[in-house]
């Protein structure tokens, strides 16, 4: 909310500085998120135009002789709007404008202009450029328009929470200031006459009283509709509202001042010069001011005339009985809506008011009177006419006062200060509670009807901790009991020692949106069978319509994006959740665990060729980098029983595809991109991805490590290489190796060497392992060695026609 | 034979004198004491000597024999050190090349805050706790004080999930009104708050960090961002300890000079409420660019949880007192590592991630 500084020092006229006013409320919760100083360059003068002629040559500039007060001068001027006679501003030459720009005498199709006449935007004071800004008839010439405006002013943007509606005025902040400072406040009294007049003028009805607890009318006669005077216009855009005329601007001027929204009618406009406040019918038809034909529904409220709905009950009036230039019998509405309610149309119809956002919140009930004379008297001072004696005033129900039982011990507890009856009493009193009944140790307190928010007991505490302000709460860190000192859980350390393994291979870490396009995942599975995405119902872009169910949809575009600015090695993973239509029934669900479908993933994509070093050939990233990867993060987990096989899967290329097995589970994939997916993506086609489900890692994890002593026995070591069928494939090979010796004695087996071509015949490969073998108890001796890699010679010519290659 | 021995000394030791490598060295040795030996046949040779003579022979060959194997290590050594000399003055490496070098990865700024911050809490005693990220409208509002119709859904703009089947919502959701969706993607990390109270009795002392979501984006905004929410509820609380813990948390984090302010302002759940600020770090409070000239950065909500909430999930507010904040974890990274704009922190371009 915008808040004029002038308006709030008459309202509590405080002795502070702008400054200090801005720190004060913001230390009250009152957040001021920003300052406008509003003033109008020097030089800027009201000057009367007294002769206007055309220039030749131009079909729009006109050669003005104007009065600024000290003598005429000429000014070249391109606007429409006016004519002789008119006052308008004009900057004298030396003015410098918002923006810098300064007025010079100028040679305009060589003709002299000694000044420069203005329009409203021209001289910051709003948007309005379609022409001049037209001054009073009345204004002397020489005038400085600072005067007339009630400038320089002060306007600060203030963050109003949700929980505050009696701080969107300018008397609502005024009160606050006043608590804080215990200036009283200074409000004007009206007096208007009573009486039945009002009654043979109008009639008013309301059906629904629930949703439209009270409704409160006045009727004025014989206004005149002009512009507002200027320093009104001022006050009106100041605060971010466009001035229309006179009786709409007191409307706006009252909402602004007092937070109560109120609404004129034009009397003769309504039919059966009648309200009825009810319930629209499903499908009825209104033209709101902003010229918007809306359909209503049986849940929005209307103010409705004998005949039809002529206004959007707390939201924006009707086209129909909108007070225009002819106008002269007004119905001053001044009511109370439903905040529930106005905030279901407000949605329905996304129009946002400001007469909308302050009854969403909750309006005063008791301000509807104040508000309607302080606005009726207004009118009357600015577009004449006489208020009718009598008010209409429907209010069936009044709102009963909250009444509050405060204990200064329970303040004390929940603040960790000492607070004594004596302060509590004070700043109670200073908000506008009164005191009903009770002692000091535990006071029953009325609430004021503007605060709508104070009804239980931890109101009023916070009311007074923002008083006394949040910096006189000591500081006192919680001690921990006995025993209950927590440590990082043993998942959050294995998945450091995951990401650590990765950081030291080269991999970068990335964090995408949880939603990704629909067309990304589909593109991930180019078969049938996909998975579901979930979609977003109200996305920002289609970019971000579907939640993902693989991590890979996100990489991919990662990987897209940095090669298309030029990088050449990409090593990229990311660790976060995917979100499945259909819970994965392997992983727990319950109301703390959801990894059913939510469960999170380890992915890594990388493509490209490791960088030009001077100690070694550039490689190009391969399927061996990827799994090398995956064994280090394997590695850090210690999860036992790892196997590999081939394994189709739609995302990736049918010669190149793994799945990873995890003590009988499977655990993940990984391989290079399906040709088709890399296409969709614009990628390599060397690009290699893995995906592993992290939930049941981590359930394998075993992060405690036991360590064991050094051998004491010396081992030998022996090199063999075997030259078997292309097809064999290593895992097998191993299992034979380590099957072909059966006591104990072969410690670790390593493949050290894999070899194709001559002098190794077509069709068969040669594949090196070095053996270490050790006893436990004794040092071996190398006739043992021997008949070990005997046997297992001898078994893998037997199993796999293995030959030893020499 | 006196003169024999004294003439293949004189040869040896001269034949030694020469010698400029270990081979050379080795062919002498091999020439006088090897088994065929000139010097070693003048041993052989003793038996033809009459047997008074022997005594007298043989100890003039063993001094010999004992002379040149002194001049033989001698001379290995000289030629040994001469070895070495040459070896250190060989031609220099140029020691500024480059080490063979391995491609380091880096972590998400954000993931690396994120882990700080667990740690941090932990040592403050807190455990953690986690939730769904897809959450229900009961646990996302209405258990936090925040039903449908309430001005304060305005702070928080939602995304909605549209499912072609909806699941059951859970007992104690609100009614379904026409096409209002009760599945969403939460808006901030308060829902662990209630499902664990729900979960569990009191005393509770938790931090729930992750991902939640907004309807946002702009330099400050992301539609995603992470937050960690902490919650500590026991037998006399106060608003002192959440000080205390906010003090503690941001002195750890940002470092033992930063200060904080509570500045009041409200959120549903928890009352009385408050704004955290930080001192900037920047300027050291001074005020600038980044502090907007105030000299305090907004860094996250805190407050005592409200009693409604405590009743909600049957604690008894009045033997038990909470305290609960959020942090924004985005805006600290932001704040810890000078990024201007949050969006940079999920472009994930490699150029900025290898800065970490």
């Amino acid at each position: 909310m915008k808040l004029s500084l002038n308006w709030l020092r008459e309202l509590c006229p405080v002795d502070l500085s702008d400054e200090e006013v801005a720190r004060r409320l913001t230390l009250a919760g009152l957040e001021v998120e920003g300052t406008e100083k509003r003033a109008l360059p020097a030089g800027v003068v009201a000057a009367r135009v007294t002769v206007k002629t055309p220039i030749e040559g131009s079909d729009h500039l006109n050669l003005c002789q104007v009065d600024d007060g000290a003598g005429v001068h000429q000014v070249v001027c391109g606007a429409v709007n006016y004519a002789a006679g008119d006052l308008v501003p004009m900057a004298r030459p030396g003015a410098v404008l918002p923006g810098g720009k300064e007025i010079k005498r100028a040679r305009l199709r060589g003709v002299e202009s000694e000044g420069m006449l203005c329009s409203a935007r021209e001289l910051g004071l709003g948007d309005d450029h379609s022409g001049l800004l037209m001054l009073p008839r009345e204004t002397r010439p020489g005038t400085p328009l600072d005067a007339l405006l009630g400038l320089p002013d002060t306007v600060l943007e203030i963050n109003v929470t949700p929980n505050r509606p009696d701080a969107l005025s300018h008397l609502g902040i005024a009160r606050e200031l006043s608590a804080l400072t215990g200036v009283p406040i200074n409000l004007p009294a009206q007096r208007l006459p009573h009486g039945l007049v009002i009654a043979a003028a109008a009639r008013v009805d309301v059906e629904d009283a629930q949703r439209c607890p009270r409704y409160l009318a006045r009727v004025i006669e014989g206004v005149q509709i002009a512009p507002s005077p200027l320093w009104l216009q001022e006050r009106l855009r100041s605060c971010g509202i466009r001035p229309i005329s006179n009786v709409v601007d007191a409307t706006n001027l009252v909402l602004l001042e007092l937070g109560h929204p109120l609404h004129a009618f034009d009397l003769d406009q309504l039919a059966g010069a009648r309200i009825i406040v009810r319930r629209a019918h499903e499908g009825e038809p209104l033209t709101t001011l902003d010229g918007k034909e809306r359909k209503l529904t049986a849940d929005d409220l209307v103010i409705a005339d004998g005949e039809k709905p002529v206004a959007l009950a707390g939201v924006m009036g009707g086209q129909t009985s909108e007070v225009s230039s002819g106008t002269t019998r007004l119905l001053l509405e001044s009511a109370v809506f439903e905040g529930a309610g106005i905030r279901r149309t407000a949605r329905r119809q996304a129009l946002h008011t400001e007469a909308s956002h302050r009854y969403e919140r909750g309006a005063d009930e008791g301000m509807a009177a104040q508000a309607a004379d302080r606005c009726a008297e207004l009118i009357v001072q600015l577009a004449g006419g006489t208020v009718l004696p009598g008010v209409i005033d429907l209010y069936p129900s009044p709102r009963p006062a909250a009444h509050i039982w405060v204990r200064p011990a329970r303040v004390s507890a929940i603040l960790g200060a000492t607070v004594d009856a004596v302060e509590v009493d004070k700043r109670l009193r200073s908000l506008g509670l009164e005191p009903m009944d009770g002692m000091p140790e535990r006071r029953l307190w009325k609430a004021p009807s503007w605060r709508r928010d104070l009804t239980r007991e931890i109101d009023c505490v916070e009311e007074i901790a923002r008083q006394r302000g949040l910096d006189t709460i000591p500081v006192e860190v919680p001690k921990a009991g006995v025993g209950e000192t927590a440590a990082v859980p043993p998942d959050r350390v294995a998945t450091s020692a995951a990401r650590a393994a990765l950081s030291a291979r080269g991999f970068d870490e990335v964090l995408n949106y949880s939603f990704v396009a629909e067309r990304d995942l589909d593109a991930l599975w180019p078969d049938e069978g996909a998975p579901r995405a979930m979609r977003v119902a109200n996305p920002l872009t289609v970019e971000q319509g579907a939640m993902r169910w693989s991590l890979l949809a996100g990489l991919l575009r990662n990987l897209g994006h940095n090669l298309a600015r030029g990088a050449r090695e990409l090593m990229l993973y990311e660790l976060g959740r995917v979100y499945l239509a259909h819970p994965d029934p392997r992983h727990p669900r319950g109301l703390l665990s959801w990894p059913d479908h939510e469960p999170r993933r380890l992915s890594l994509a990388l493509t490209g060729q490791a960088a030009k070093r001077w100690t070694s050939a550039p490689a190009a990233l391969d399927f061996y980098d990827c799994k090398g990867a995956i064994e280090d993060v394997l590695a850090a987990l210690a999860v036992p029983q790892i196997e590999y096989s081939l394994a189709p899967i739609a995302t990736l290329h049918p010669a190149s595809c793994a799945s990873l097995t995890v003590d009988g589970t499977v655990a993940g994939f990984f391989g290079q991109l399906h040709p088709q997916v890399a296409k969709a993506f614009d990628l390599p086609a060397h690009t290699f991805v893995a995906e592993l489900d992290w939930e049941l890692l981590l359930g394998k994890a075993r992060p405690e490590r036991k360590l064991h002593g050094v051998p004491r026995f010396p081992g030998i070591e022996r090199d063999l290489a075997f030259v078997v069928d292309e097809s064999v494939l290593a895992a097998r090979m191993l299992a034979a190796i380590r099957a072909a010796e059966t006591f104990g004695l072969l410690e670790h087996v390593a493949l050290f060497d894999v070899y194709k071509g001559a002098p190794v015949p077509e069709g068969k490969k040669s594949i090196a392992y070095r053996l270490s073998l050790r006893a436990a108890d004794r040092t071996l001796t190398d006739a043992e060695a021997d008949g070990i890699v005997t046997t297992i010679k001898e078994q893998l010519r037997e199993v796999l026609g293995a030959a030893i290659r020499t | 034979m006196i003169d024999e021995i004294n003439r293949l000394l004189e040869e040896g030791k001269a034949e030694l004198a020469s010698a400029s490598s270990e081979a050379q060295v080795e062919a002498a040795r091999v020439k006088y004491l090897g088994k065929s030996g000139s010097l070693s046949a003048l041993r052989k040779g003793m038996g033809k000597l009459a047997p008074a003579e022997r005594p007298a022979m043989g100890k003039l060959v063993s001094e010999a024999l004992s002379r040149f194997e002194s001049l033989l290590k001698d001379q290995q050594h000289k030629i040994g050190e001469q070895a070495l000399q040459r070896d250190l003055a060989r031609e220099k490496l140029d020691v500024t090349l480059p080490g063979r070098s391995q491609k380091r990865g880096h972590r998400h700024p954000v993931s690396q805050a994120l882990d700080d911050i667990v740690e941090i809490f932990a040592r403050l005693g807190f455990h953690v706790a986690d939730g769904p990220e897809i959450e229900w409208d009961l646990y996302n509002f209405e258990k936090l004080g925040i039903p449908s119709d309430h001005p304060a859904r305005d702070m928080q703009d939602t995304f909605y999930l549209d499912l072609a089947t909806q699941p059951e919502p859970p007992p104690g959701s609100p009614p379904t009104e026409g096409a209002q969706k009760q599945l969403l993607l939460r808006t901030h990390t308060s829902p662990v708050q209630a499902r664990t109270m729900l979960a569990q009795p009191p005393p509770v002392r938790i931090i729930a960090p992750g991902k939640v979501y907004r309807c946002d984006s702009d330099i400050t905004h992301t539609p995603m961002f992470h937050q960690v929410e902490c919650l500590h509820v026991e037998q006399g609380l106060s608003m002192a300890h959440l000080r205390g813990t906010l003090d503690a948390f941001a002195k750890a984090f940002f470092g033992s000079s930063v200060k904080t302010r509570l500045r009041p302002s409200y959120f549903p759940f928890t009352e009385p409420s408050a704004e955290v600020d930080v001192s900037c770090a920047a300027c050291g409070g001074k005020g600038c660019r980044l502090c907007k000239q105030t000299g305090w950065l907004e860094v996250l909500g805190s407050g005592m949880v409200n009693p409604d909430v405590l009743a909600g999930v049957g604690y008894d507010p009045e033997k038990v007192t909470g305290y609960a904040f959020g942090v924004g974890i985005d805006r600290l990274a932001m704040l810890r590592y000078g990024i201007d704009d949050l969006r940079s922190l999920f472009e994930n371009d490699v150029r900025f991630l290898e800065q970490l």
